[in-house]
């Protein structure tokens, strides 16, 4: 049995990171495990952690009615259930007021304490003391910092903290050694300040708790991977982030963990791209929702070597073959991932170009189904009509899925400073192009005609065999996937 | 392969039945006077008029169902708007053996073979005949061994559980 993966992610780029995981998981990607995930932020209507959580869950909606099916079918496809804690904010306990100097409680200290009032005034400035911090630390680690460190033990007791670190107390159970992974960016505000005092805290709650040595740590960092520059006369609102101090931050977080904090993490990932991708400025909530971005594809690579490996004292370098492109060579593993990303994109590609289209085409007329649909509907059968509710369902559910998971393939190929090369992203939209989706197809052209023609994967599944038991919208999915794997 | 075993023995046996029906049923009706032909001697229509006639038939009928079945195992329609215009390619394909037909029907008057060997009164009961053989030796051979997706494609196809 391998072992469970917790993951914390830190402000909007470990959303985004967890968004491939998502993506990864539904590809297969990772064990049978479940993966458990807490995001951090205090930005709670970040666009980044919407989408990811928007991502997230559609596709335990889809796991979840494919569960069954994938056991009995024994495929690897949606093999991943995930279970999510939600959204943790700093500012949980304190939802009007979000000023730092009134989460410090400025005022009193003033009263109380001149001069730990002054100090608190050489470290912030006015502005910086008066800002509102629901939109997030503003690319300022010395801001998210003092607002992290105000974590404490006690508050790792209480939910959603107390539930997750109960469960990986629970998942170290039978010898086994769960993995918890902190991911984020180490060059904006949210993830630099908040990576290493939720890691501190968790490795001292693990001492404590007598399990530190049965739980490996890892941290996922991003170095920079994208910029921006604010445009004139953009509302700001005060205090920003500026992509000029980002190889600052980074400069001096690392530093931090050199020297301060290499003890703390079992396992270490460092991510970045030498081109940064051009974003649009935002100060946070809904509009910072930045395109998916190929490292962030890497980042879930990196979940998954922390997950199924047990690397020792190694230090693991992955780079590409050659700048400004990306092959499915340059990717670690890359036989097993391409096999599960190609699979799943090419079931989900169908699923909406075709599958999905006929349905609800012959959903008036449950009684003159077409003979490579009758192995999973049934106008006698109440449960496996065509237009039962459950079914339409099932079909919803599955549609969404597939269109996230293309949604995010697609984004992911449209990287303004890099060439990514996996698949021919423009062939999402268009119909019967499935032989052309897949970049460098290894397949000899005579199967890739045999495979790809829709007409032959609609004769398989027309002899889908009754024994197989492969019923409704989730046995045709599950079908398909099997019939058009490569 | 998409087209089954027993698609395939019944793409033989439906034909073979056809042949019996056509060339050795048929010609007994006339030979027995259960259908009376006053116009022509029925010993010398036979071999000159209706065999010549109903091999045109058979013809037509054999290569539509086989060109049908063929077609569809070779290329199966798979989107629903393929299967549509594949329902309709169907009815034209029905066309052959029927035009065979109607031109068998008027290759038999006196007009066409003369007073010796063509028969006027022979018209109505072949136009029956070869009508049931049409059915006998197109529809019924396509709605029963139609393979994969297009099974249930030829009209009436369902009766068979296709």
């Amino acid at each position: 049995m391998s072992s469970k993966l917790f993951v914390i992610c830190i402000g909007g780029s470990g959303a985004k990171c967890f968004e491939a995981i998502t993506q990864l998981a539904a590809a297969g990607l990772y064990s049978e495990q479940s993966i458990e995930v807490l995001f951090v932020d205090p930005d709670e209507a970040n666009g980044s952690m919407e989408r990811a959580r928007r991502s997230l869950n559609t596709y335990q909606q889809c796991q979840k009615l494919m569960s069954g099916e994938q056991r009995q079918a024994n495929v690897s496809w949606m093999q991943t259930p995930i279970k999510s804690y939600d959204l943790w904010s700093p500012f949980a306990d304190q939802p009007f007021n979000r000023e730092l100097s009134s989460f410090f409680q400025y005022n009193s200290i003033k009263n109380d304490s001149p001069s730990l009032a002054n100090f608190f005034d050489v470290l912030y400035s006015p502005e910086e003391r008066v800002q509102q911090l629901d939109e997030g630390f503003r690319g300022r680690p010395s801001i998210g910092a003092a607002v992290m460190s105000q974590i404490n033990l006690n508050q790792l007791d209480k939910a959603p903290w107390g539930s997750i670190i109960q469960e990986i107390k629970n998942a170290t159970g039978g010898g086994n050694n769960p993995r918890v992974l902190l991911c984020g960016s180490i060059f904006g505000g949210t993830g630099a300040s908040g990576i290493p005092t939720i890691a501190r805290l968790l490795s001292n709650k693990f001492e404590k708790e007598g399990i530190r040595k049965s739980v490996r740590l890892g941290g996922l960092f991003l170095l920079p991977y994208f910029s921006f520059t604010v445009p004139p006369g953009a509302n700001t609102n005060g205090i920003y982030a500026s992509a000029d101090q980002f190889l600052l931050n980074t400069e001096a977080a690392l530093r931090y963990y050199v020297t301060q904090a290499s003890s703390l993490f079992d396992t270490v990932y460092l991510l970045g791209n030498e081109d940064t991708a051009k974003v649009d400025f935002s100060v946070g909530k809904k509009t910072q929702s930045n395109r998916p971005h190929f490292i962030e594809l890497y980042a879930a690579l990196a979940a998954r070597d922390f997950l199924l490996q047990d690397r020792q004292d190694a230090l693991m370098l992955v780079a590409r073959a050659s700048g400004g492109v990306l092959n499915w060579d340059d990717l670690p593993d890359g036989a097993v991932v391409r096999r599960g990303l190609v699979n799943a994109a090419r079931t989900a590609y169908l699923w909406l170009s075709d599958i999905q289209g006929e349905l609800e085409a012959i959903r008036t007329s449950p009684g003159n189904l077409p003979p490579w649909t009758k192995p999973f509907y049934d106008a006698k059968d109440p449960v496996f009509r065509l237009d039962a509710d459950s079914q339409q369902n099932e079909i919803k559910i599955i549609s969404s899925w597939s269109a996230d998971y293309l949604r995010w393939l697609r984004d992911v190929h449209q990287c303004d400073t890099d060439q990514v090369r996996f698949f021919n992203h423009q062939m999402f939209s268009t119909k019967e192009k499935l032989s052309e989706l897949v970049i460098d197809d290894p397949r000899d052209p005579k199967s890739k005609q045999r495979q790809d023609g829709i007409p032959w994967i609609k004769e398989e599944l027309r002899r889908q065999k009754s024994t197989d038991n492969r019923r409704g919208g989730v046995g045709l999915a599950t079908s398909l996937y099997l019939n058009t794997n490569i | 392969m998409i087209i089954t075993t027993v698609e395939i023995i019944r793409l033989f046996v439906f034909p073979i039945m056809g042949l019996l029906l056509m060339f050795v049923l048929q010609p007994a009706l006339y030979q027995s006077q259960i259908i009376r032909l006053t116009d022509v001697t029925v010993e010398k229509w036979l071999p000159n008029g209706y065999y010549p006639q109903a091999s045109l038939v058979f013809g037509c009928a054999i290569f539509a169902a086989l060109a049908w079945c063929v077609w569809n195992t070779m290329s199966p329609p798979g989107a629903m708007s393929v299967r549509k215009s594949r329902s309709i390619a169907w009815w034209i394909l029905s066309l052959v053996p029927i035009l065979g037909a109607v031109g068998a029907t008027i290759w038999s008057r006196k007009a066409v073979l003369g007073d010796k060997f063509g028969s006027d009164v022979a018209t109505l009961s072949l136009v029956a005949l070869f009508s049931l053989d049409i059915l006998f030796l197109y529809w019924l051979t396509t709605a029963t061994t139609t393979p994969g997706n297009a099974r249930d494609l030829p009209p009436g196809a369902r009766l068979f559980g296709r």
